[in-house]
């Protein structure tokens, strides 16, 4: 059988799903760098509530449930909203050095 | 490399791959590998040269999927060395307060500061036992960067960062000791899973780092550390108020500092690891090293 290939037209961007770097369209202007432990990502989470991306997130990116929100290097609760391009992390404070 | 040529390099895989010696016999002798084939045809070449290319070119990321941010990966003998990088961001650290009555341990007081870093590198060291399970050493190291990590003959420059200790002298020691001593094994640590050890290693040291409480026990126990050696480099760092304040100006003004040179690459800090932990000795040179592998194994 002769293979058929999907016209580029009706391709969906990038291998892997996501959207390549000059397709037009890209929501970068929501994308948020989110951290927790080894994870950091770049998320379309802008204008979402700290809370529903720790309750959206809270597996993929083993949140502790007691992990202090930090956004732009300033605690908050999860009631914020997260503004495009902020970096949000996840951090579990514990003891000392030394 | 063109089309045609990598054709005759894909051929040329294939037929090694087809030709075979039958019944050949294999001695280790000392340090050589000697081969004889069935017609009597004899050779010889180096043991470690023999190792080196039956492990030749095997790039492989081992037992773990990586974290984000791990640049590279090597390894010598039992020592196997991650590079993480991690991008210029704000952080909010326990600091330790002016008005501390301790320098460091039971009694310090901390205050929360907002501090923005520049491009963060780690160098998380592990060993490798015979049974082919991995514990994170506490040799490991930090570094700062104004720019990504591109080659292995990037230079990287000293963290102004407390508990990242300078030792003096630095001979036989961590060029920027990253502080374990209160590093907490997890139970994930000592999983018998590789590449489950292999992340939760590194994942207590990252938060080691990142997210418990700075200091001064480096300069009561090793001699400083780099945030107190670099205090003279830039007026925007010679006291952690300084860098708050720098910071809530513009955050990347990071990337302008400038940092202190360790006059050494990415690969010269690796080399440099592995010839404190004597990694080279573990290397295969000769048939009593085959030999102790082989004891070694059939105790464990």
């Amino acid at each position: 059988m002769t293979e058929r290939i999907r016209p580029h037209a009706e391709r969906g961007g990038a291998p892997g799903g996501g959207a390549g770097l000059f397709d037009d369209n890209q929501p970068s202007t929501q994308l948020v760098s989110v951290s927790s432990g080894p994870y950091l990502e770049q998320l379309p989470v802008g204008n979402m509530s700290v809370g529903e991306v720790r309750r959206r997130f809270a597996d993929r990116f083993d949140i502790d449930p007691n992990a202090q929100a930090v956004l732009d290097g300033q605690p908050v609760d999860d009631q914020t909203r997260i503004g495009a391009g902020q970096a949000l992390m996840f951090t579990r404070r514990a003891g000392e050095k030394g | 490399m063109d089309t045609l040529q990598l054709e005759m390099a894909l051929l040329r895989l294939r037929r090694a791959s087809e030709a075979t010696v039958g019944n050949a016999q294999l001695v280790i002798q000392d340090t050589k590998a000697i081969a004889t084939s069935p017609e009597g045809a004899s050779a010889s070449m180096p043991l470690e040269l023999l190792l080196g290319k039956v492990a030749a070119g095997q790039m492989s990321t081992g037992p773990a999927i990586l974290p984000d941010g791990i640049k590279a990966i090597v390894s010598q003998g039992p020592i196997i060395i991650w590079a993480w990088e991690h991008p210029p961001r704000v952080y909010q650290f326990e600091w330790i307060a002016n008005d501390s009555p301790r320098a460091f341990g039971q009694g310090t007081k901390y205050r929360k500061v907002r501090l923005a870093l520049p491009y963060v590198i780690v160098l998380a060291v592990f060993l490798r036992s015979d049974g082919g399970l991995v514990d994170l050493l506490p040799k490991n190291e930090c570094f700062f960067r104004s720019a990504p990590l591109k080659r292995f003959e990037d230079e990287l420059c000293y963290p102004a960062l407390l508990n990242c200790s300078k030792f003096k002298p630095p001979e036989g020691q961590p060029l920027s000791w990253i502080c374990t001593q209160h590093l907490r094994p997890t139970p994930k640590m000592h999983s018998s899973n590789p590449g489950e050890r292999f992340l939760a290693g590194f994942e207590a040291l990252r938060h080691c780092l990142l997210e418990t409480a700075f200091n001064y026990s480096s300069e009561h126990h090793e001699g400083t550390s780099w945030f107190s050696e670099s205090r003279k480099v830039d007026p925007r760092l010679k006291t952690v108020e300084a860098w708050e304040q720098a910071t809530g100006k513009d955050p990347l003004f990071v990337l302008e500092v400038p940092w202190l040179k360790t006059g050494h690459t990415l690969r010269q800090v690796i080399d440099r690891i592995f010839t404190n932990l004597h990694a080279g000795k573990h290397r295969i040179q000769s048939a009593a090293g085959m030999a102790r592998m082989i004891f070694n194994h059939a105790q464990s």
